[in-house]
């Protein structure tokens, strides 16, 4: 069989992959319903053994039709970021289609680069772990298929020339010329390419200059957890029940408790809307920023303010388990912090917002702690705090028409409020704006808004605010867009307020005694101040509707998601986050290593072994357990790797054809100790001779040998050429036969 | 050998792509778009080691090719041997170099060729491709240098090893089937028939009895008949002996003194006239006469009369190794007694009945198409030869 037979299944495959990379990237099942299908048909249709296929005109118009689709779909949505979706949309439909035409090696080839414009298109939406597997099979299939290709394309070629030769007799027809094994060697020379084409690709991905701060720009496309609020976007969103970290939450007398409220854990704060990129941006506090330093003593908090840590408050534990984010997660408000590794956060204290940005995030299985007081006393704010708290002085907000939409829902409401509060009265000042952000909470929870993750039909235009169109026309959306309605209605009227994003804890598992936490707690909401030192968390967003909504969610496969989440954590953090300071991280390491002259290397080793003894939690006795199992692995691999050279030995030996089974082989395998035995007595077997004409050149140099060998010879040949079947036992008294044999052939002549 | 390399449109075409996703994974922090260039970057590298590192370490060698003959294939064998230890050859076309197409011959002009494809050889091993070459010119075709050109793995680049092997072969001149009733026509009854053999070997009838000469196979001597004391007689055998015809090539004129009518080549003609006689000297063979060669105005030697396929190959031979650039000599040519075999001439533009015997028939090229079989137009009429008219010049036969 040569390496062509097969040549049109794996086009079929690879066309097939490529939708699937673009499908899942841009999360259109629809079409992979559809054009799977169809390429899966064509198989059978143009591929089959009848070979129907299209007419040409029929293919062009096909593909006119589904390009002027794409056009309009351009026009209706004029927007540049959509483009390569379109574009992405078109290549797949065409490749399939071309997958129905009659075609040579040039259809084919439009085909695959189709597929792969298909694939480019999906990496510029996309950096998810199922698309990323995708690809590198895609990857994989492609470097086959190309290859095909070439062959398909000589043999066109060929035939295309001896057909078009005219003579008085026929021409002979083509036949390929080919030596042995042609399709195993095209597979390994496949698997060559492939594997020195990723090897090569992983440098040029290791080395490929980028800035910074490109792994938090990556994770800020993403679903889930975003340090910033980016209302362009118009899609839908995938619920990701993937677990990011887990929350242990401990009472003063440290016992792992359920708090009664769901647990908002604060990542980012924002407190400036702009409207010109349509984003909420935090507002620049650099100068009063400080630096805290861990020991790596998971029970040494440092303290972020003034005050001696106080042991009496909440413990918050966070274990990090798939993303890679350099922000801390802290419920209001933390007092303290420790962490398992010994690292430099920043502190804002502005708005308290916590950040490992200069140890290149927490995506090694970090672990911190934090002390927390849920009820903070102004005292305390003040000694974290200091000069930073932002004066008291109304907010900024630009958007036109939120005002007057801020005014008429407290003059539908509550018209009390209206009036201003006495000047002066700053108490009062502060429970008129709690009680305006309570209405307008009360308004976004009513029965006009709708909790939305399908943004498709919310449709951004130019010059109208998303707030205001969330505010006054469309009425649904998820829960940033709460969050910045009420952050909107709030500022537009002078109370100061912001929005901060995180995740909310709600589900407890007793079991572990810990919240877990996954994509889909990701949340926002809004904190309104409330005093001078006091913020109140507002959240506009039905819990109950969020509570359900994830409840349903849930399936008996998100019990085994650890395993998915295991590798999409490795994923994230060493791949999609993967910036400039992962790279100097990656240089320094990899100079201690080479500087340390080996020493660096075992430390490394030390450290591998001590993080994964601690993330099984197998205590003192792990590091003999981790010896044990790589022990193992290694026998095992040993072994492996003998038993397949020896399998392949016997074959070769046999001259068996990939067919012949295992079973007769393994009945044949004596006389492999056999050989040995020649080989040892001075007389190895050349290729060319034939056993019994090699047992003779045997007796003449030890002919003790090749009397004893003699039965063992004969009895090879009825195994092999006679058929004769060996049971179990009488195989093993061959073996032991032609060991003693061996230890013969290893001792002095007789 | 010479080793090349070409750029290709889908090489360039593939360069610009990776620049392209180049330039979005800049533009784009998408990690995924970087590996995907650092993969087709390295696809780069790849291709030129692999073609490179299997195609510039074979060794090839253009096999004797046979004799060939116009309008027919002509198959010529390439072995092709993988030199590279660990890389096998996939995907390699060897075609003729194409470099000696303006050399004065000119054969690249008078053949069509389709190359040779060997799809795999691995490593260390010899494998034979075909290329197949369809002749549309009689002659010396001569071969000077092939090229082994590939791109595999992934068409980026071309590469081509080229070798120079001198090398020729005969083409033969082409022949058209003639009826067998017009062949037996032109033997005029038969010169042949049962002839009394030397006496040797057991084959054939029992002719009679004669003494036994020194030299006589000794199976052949008939003991029953043989008296002792006296000379042993053996039996003699009658040895079917087919018809006989000689082919009389009339070449004495040269090319710029024939006379046709305005528009008709000359060359062409002539080369008509070599057809004509290669056709009839195989449909002669293959009906079982024994045919000679004379060619007249070309210092070439006789071809005896003979039969069977190897006297064809050496009288087609002959007829294609004839080059017409050289001096015609007007020298004669002996022509055996009418009772020996029947003779054909055939002239190129009129006919000289100064050749040949009396009986011999006068033929020109365009006498062919009356022959062949199967012509639509054929009526079967040939010119008696009592009813020759010396002083006629027309295309007609004579």
């Amino acid at each position: 069989m040569t390496p062509l037979a097969r040549y049109h299944r794996h086009l079929r495959i690879q066309v097939l992959l490529g939708v699937a990379a673009f499908t899942v990237a841009l999360q259109q099942f629809e079409l992979l319903f559809v054009l799977g299908a169809a390429a899966v048909a064509s198989g059978y249709i143009s591929d089959g053994p009848r070979g129907r296929h299209f007419p040409p005109w029929l293919i062009n118009v096909l593909a006119i039709g589904v390009f002027g689709w794409s056009v309009l779909a351009f026009f209706e949505n004029p927007d540049p970021s959509t483009t390569m979706a379109i574009v992405g949309r078109l290549s797949c439909c065409l490749a399939v289609l071309r997958l129905f035409g009659r075609r040579g090696a040039r259809e084919d080839r439009q085909a695959v680069v189709m597929s792969v414009v298909a694939v480019v298109a999906a990496c510029l939406y996309s950096f998810q772990l199922l698309l990323g597997a995708i690809v590198v099979i895609f990857a994989i299939e492609t470097v086959h298929v190309v290859m095909l290709n070439r062959l398909r394309a000589g043999l066109d070629h060929a035939r295309h020339e001896r057909r078009d030769l005219v003579a008085d007799v026929a021409v002979p027809p083509v036949e390929p010329a080919f030596g042995r094994a042609p399709l195993t060697q095209f597979r390994l020379l496949v698997g060559a390419c492939v594997i020195v084409a990723a090897a090569l690709a992983t440098g040029v991905f290791l080395i490929f200059p980028r800035p910074s701060d490109a792994g938090l720009v990556a994770l800020g496309t993403r679903t889930g957890f975003s340090p910033t609020v980016d209302l362009t976007r118009s899609d839908q969103i995938e619920q990701s029940n993937r677990e990011v970290l887990t929350v242990q939450w401990s009472d003063p007398q440290g016992v792992p408790i359920e708090w009664p409220q769901p647990l908002r854990l604060r990542g980012a704060v924002l407190d400036r809307w702009n409207a010109s990129n349509r984003r909420w941006i935090a507002s620049e506090t650099r100068r009063f920023r400080r630096t805290v330093t861990t020991s790596g003593d998971p029970d040494d908090f440092m303290p972020l303010g003034v005050e001696p840590v106080d042991r009496s408050l909440y413990t918050q534990t966070v274990t990090m388990r798939s993303l890679a984010t350099s922000r801390v997660f802290a419920r209001w408000a933390p007092v303290a912090i420790s962490c398992d590794q010994a690292r430099t956060f920043t502190l804002d204290p502005a708005n308290l917002e916590i950040e490992d940005n200069l140890g290149g995030g927490l995506d090694r299985f970090a672990t911190y702690r934090l002390k927390v007081a849920p009820n903070p006393a102004p005292e305390t704010i003040a000694s974290i705090a200091g000069d930073a708290i932002p004066p008291v002085r109304p907010p900024r907000f630009d958007v036109p028409g939120v005002r007057e939409e801020a005014l008429r829902i407290l003059a539908e409401r509550a018209p009390e409020l209206l009036e201003p509060a006495p000047a002066g009265d700053d108490e009062a000042k502060w429970r008129r704006n709690r009680r305006i952000a309570e209405v307008f909470t009360d308004h976004l929870r009513g029965e006009d808004f709708r909790y939305a993750l399908d943004l498709r039909r919310f449709v951004q235009r130019r010059g109208v605010d998303p707030i205001y169109a969330f505010l006054t026309e469309y009425r649904f959306g998820h829960c940033e867009f709460f969050a910045s309605g009420l952050a909107g209605l709030c500022q537009s009227i002078g109370i100061e307020c912001r929005v901060v994003t995180g995740f909310v804890a709600v589900e407890f598992d007793d079991r572990l005694a810990r919240y877990i936490v996954r994509e889909s707690n990701a949340h926002a909401w809004v904190e309104v101040r409330t005093g001078r030192w006091s913020w109140r968390e507002f959240d506009p967003t039905n819990t109950r509707v969020l509570e359900e909504m994830q409840a349903s969610r849930r399936s008996w496969a998100d019990d085994w998601r650890w395993i998915y989440d295991r590798a999409d954590f490795l994923w994230t953090s060493r791949f999609v986050t993967f910036d400039g300071t992962s790279q100097a991280t990656l240089a320094d390491r990899l100079g201690g290593l080479v500087g340390g002259g080996g020493r660096g290397l075992v430390e490394r080793i030390s450290e591998v072994a001590r993080q994964v003894n601690r993330y099984f939690q197998l205590g003192p006795a792990g590091y003999i357990w981790i010896g044990i199992v790589v022990f193992a692995i290694g026998l095992a691999v040993v072994a492996s790797v003998r038993w397949i050279r020896r399998r392949r030995l016997v074959r070769r030996l046999l001259h068996a054809s990939p067919e012949f089974p295992n079973r007769r082989l393994r009945e044949a395998e004596f006389y492999l100790t056999l050989l040995e035995a020649f080989s040892a007595a001075g007389c190895p077997k050349p290729a060319w001779a034939p056993p019994r004409a090699h047992l003779d050149a045997v007796s003449s140099a030890r002919p003790d040998v090749a009397a004893a060998a003699a039965p063992l010879v004969d009895l090879f040949y009825a195994v092999r050429y006679g058929g004769r079947r060996l049971e179990s036992g009488e195989r093993r008294s061959v073996e032991a036969e032609a060991d003693r044999i061996r230890r013969i052939a290893e001792g002095p002549s007789t | 050998m010479r080793y090349r390399y070409h750029l290709n449109l889908a090489g360039g075409l593939y360069l610009g792509v990776t620049l392209l996703v180049g330039f979005a994974s800049t533009v784009r922090p998408n990690n995924l778009l970087v590996w995907i260039f650092g993969f087709l970057l390295s696809l780069v590298v790849i291709s030129g080691l692999t073609s490179g590192g299997a195609l510039f370490r074979l060794t090839m060698r253009r096999l004797d090719p046979l004799n060939g003959r116009v309008d027919r294939p002509l198959v010529v064998r390439y072995s092709v041997r993988s030199g590279s230890r660990y890389l096998p050859l996939f995907d390699v076309r060897i075609t003729e170099s194409r470099r000696g197409a303006d050399r004065s011959d000119g054969w690249w002009t008078h053949a069509d060729p389709a190359s040779a494809w060997v799809m795999h050889a691995g490593p260390g091993e010899v494998v034979h491709g075909e290329a197949v070459f369809v002749p549309r010119r009689r002659g010396r075709m001569r071969f000077d240098a092939f090229e082994a050109r590939s791109s595999f793995p992934f068409g980026l680049v071309g590469k081509s090893v080229t070798v120079r092997q001198e090398m020729e072969t005969l083409v033969f001149p082409r022949t058209f089937p003639i009826r067998e009733n017009e062949i037996d026509r032109l033997l005029g009854g038969g010169v042949g028939g049962g002839r009394a053999g030397s006496g040797l070997g057991s084959a054939g009838e029992y002719a009679g009895l004669r003494e036994y000469r020194p030299g006589d196979s000794i199976r052949s001597v008939a003991w029953k008949r043989s008296r002792a004391g006296e000379n042993p007689v053996v039996i003699q055998r009658a040895i079917p002996a087919p018809p006989r015809l000689i082919v009389l090539l009339d070449l004495r004129r040269p090319t710029d003194r024939l006379r046709f009518e305005a528009g008709v080549d000359s060359r062409e003609r002539e080369e008509a006239a070599i057809t004509f006689a290669a056709s009839l000297a195989e449909s002669s063979i293959r009906h079982g006469v024994e045919v000679g060669l004379r060619i007249a105005g070309i210092d070439l030697p006789e071809i005896p009369i003979r039969g069977g396929r190897r006297h064809l190959d050496r009288m087609l031979a002959h007829l294609a190794s004839i080059d017409l650039d050289v001096t015609r000599s007007d020298r004669s040519i002996a022509v055996p007694a009418s009772n020996v075999a029947a003779m054909v001439a055939i002239h190129v533009d009129r006919v000289d009945v100064a050749i040949g015997h009396e009986r011999c028939w006068h033929l020109l090229p365009s006498n062919l198409e009356d022959l062949m079989e199967r012509s639509p137009g054929a009526t079967g009429v040939v010119a008696d030869p009592d009813q020759v008219d010396p002083s006629t010049g027309s295309e007609a036969a004579a």
